[in-house]
């Protein structure tokens, strides 16, 4: 198995979340994925002309009027990024300015509101979270607006805060990032959902700012921890942990 | 490398193989076009792509308006980040599908999500019925698709019916099928792989 044996799965986009995280941040970086990506477009495009239907005429003068009134992105070319990442469950680093940055800045505003308490209670906030459930972040506001969510900030030595939105009843969570200080060249950060002695990888986290990861099968995770790892991410932990909190609660 | 800026047509790297595409002019220098703010090119690139876009939208979530919905999302967002659509090394039919299939799959979970939420609130009430419409649309796709779809083999077009047009993960889609999931990736990747052939053959 090496690293570019997901591209098939990632171009039919049939990985699940974790396995896309990592892969992506593969595909930033691997020349020879993009291409083969690009090359499946075709395939891609047999498969939905067998679907194809046309829509109703009048969504056609919505859609051309919407974009009379809507601005385009300026940031033509930033560093390797694909433009794939628009629609990716990978954030949106604070340097630039993706179209998913709204959204992020909503979630950040969520998790700041609720930064000090255990149990968030997001209902007050159900515009933002209408938003958030309209674009491509729908599953972090499934997970932000389940009854026993609960917002978990996790201890860390690094600079910028790193918290955990995990609701059981979804079994699933996300890491949220504010400010997170980068990780070293041809390093990332990777997340491990800790089980009794049990480390499971959640996934590597993918830029600073906003939604860093989404885990979508929590399990009986009662901890989660952030590692150092290469930039693929590890099969298991390779070094202590810069950053963790329990999810039990201790009081 | 030249990443993304608009370009000239003739200077859009494109790749050589164009079998499928007889009566699909090629989207890239029309996303060159957009990209630079030509409303008049997106409204050709809306032309060329919306059936597609919807078709599938509405094949995943199974709800005409859902689907409408998601054809606006993602059209517009081809609009907002065209300028960012690298030309060199994309395929703008692939863009612009991978951005429709995740929202389909984003708006699936969101609906079911929030169906769970209700029917946990409203203890006893009657569980949610598919429309009569949608048991049609499915029963009718079937049939279009083995026809479409007539290189895969049955049990390739099974995987990918359950993972492309039903948006489960490969993960799922091992679990429905009750095989190991080595086997569903398989048969995933054996499926585009036997589909890309094909296209790239000029059968």
């Amino acid at each position: 198995m090496t690293a570019h044996d997901p591209l098939p799965l990632y171009a039919l986009d049939a990985l699940p979340d974790d396995e896309r995280v990592a892969f992506d941040a593969h595909l930033r970086s691997c020349a020879q994925c993009q291409r083969e990506l690009a090359a499946h477009g075709q395939a891609l495009d047999e498969l939905a002309s067998a679907v194809a239907r046309p829509p109703d005429d009048a969504l056609r003068a919505a859609v051309i009027d919407a974009v009379a009134s809507t601005p385009q992105v300026t940031d033509a070319a930033d560093g390797g990024d694909d433009p794939r990442d628009d629609v990716v469950a990978v954030p949106t680093p604070a340097s630039t300015r993706r179209p998913t940055y709204a959204v992020a800045a909503a979630v950040l505003a969520l998790a700041f509101v609720a930064a000090t308490a255990t149990a968030i209670v997001l209902w007050s906030r159900v515009n933002q979270l209408e938003r958030l459930a309209a674009g491509p972040r729908a599953d972090v506001a499934a997970i932000l607006t389940a009854d026993d969510a609960e917002l978990v900030a996790l201890e860390t030595e690094l600079t910028g805060t790193l918290q955990f939105a995990v609701a059981p009843s979804t079994d699933r969570g996300v890491v949220l990032g504010n400010g997170l200080q980068r990780p070293p060249p041809d390093r990332a950060y990777q997340l491990w959902l800790l089980d009794g002695g049990t480390a499971r990888s959640g996934g590597v986290l993918a830029g600073s700012e906003g939604v860093l990861v989404v885990v979508s099968d929590l399990g009986g995770a009662d901890a989660v921890a952030v590692t150092v790892e290469p930039s693929s991410g590890s099969p298991a932990p390779t070094g202590a942990p810069v950053a963790e909190a329990s999810l039990t609660n201790e009081g | 490398m030249d990443n993304g800026r608009p370009q000239s047509p003739t200077d859009a790297a494109t790749p050589a193989t164009t079998a499928a595409d007889a009566s699909n002019p090629r989207l890239e220098p029309l996303l060159l076009r957009v990209a630079a703010g030509d409303q008049a090119a997106f409204a050709e690139l809306y032309d060329a792509v919306a059936a597609r876009v919807f078709g599938l939208a509405a094949r995943i979530v199974r709800d005409h308006s859902l689907a409408a919905e998601v054809t606006q999302e993602v059209l517009l967002e081809v609009w907002r980040t065209a300028p960012r659509f690298d030309a060199s090394r994309g395929s703008a039919i692939g863009w612009v599908l991978m951005m429709t299939h995740r929202r389909s799959v984003d708006q699936v979970r969101r609906t079911s999500a929030r169906r769970t939420r209700e029917s946990a609130a409203a203890v006893g009430a009657p569980p949610m019925q598919a429309p009569v419409d949608d048991a049609v649309m499915l029963a009718a796709d079937h049939d279009e698709l083995s026809e479409a779809l007539g290189a895969l083999s049955a049990v390739q077009l099974e995987a990918i019916t359950l993972a492309y047009f039903e948006g489960h993960t490969y993960r799922e889609v091992a679990e429905i099928l009750g095989v190991p999931e080595g086997t569903a990736k398989s048969r995933l990747r054996d499926g585009i792989t036997r589909l890309r052939e094909r296209l790239e053959g000029g059968e």
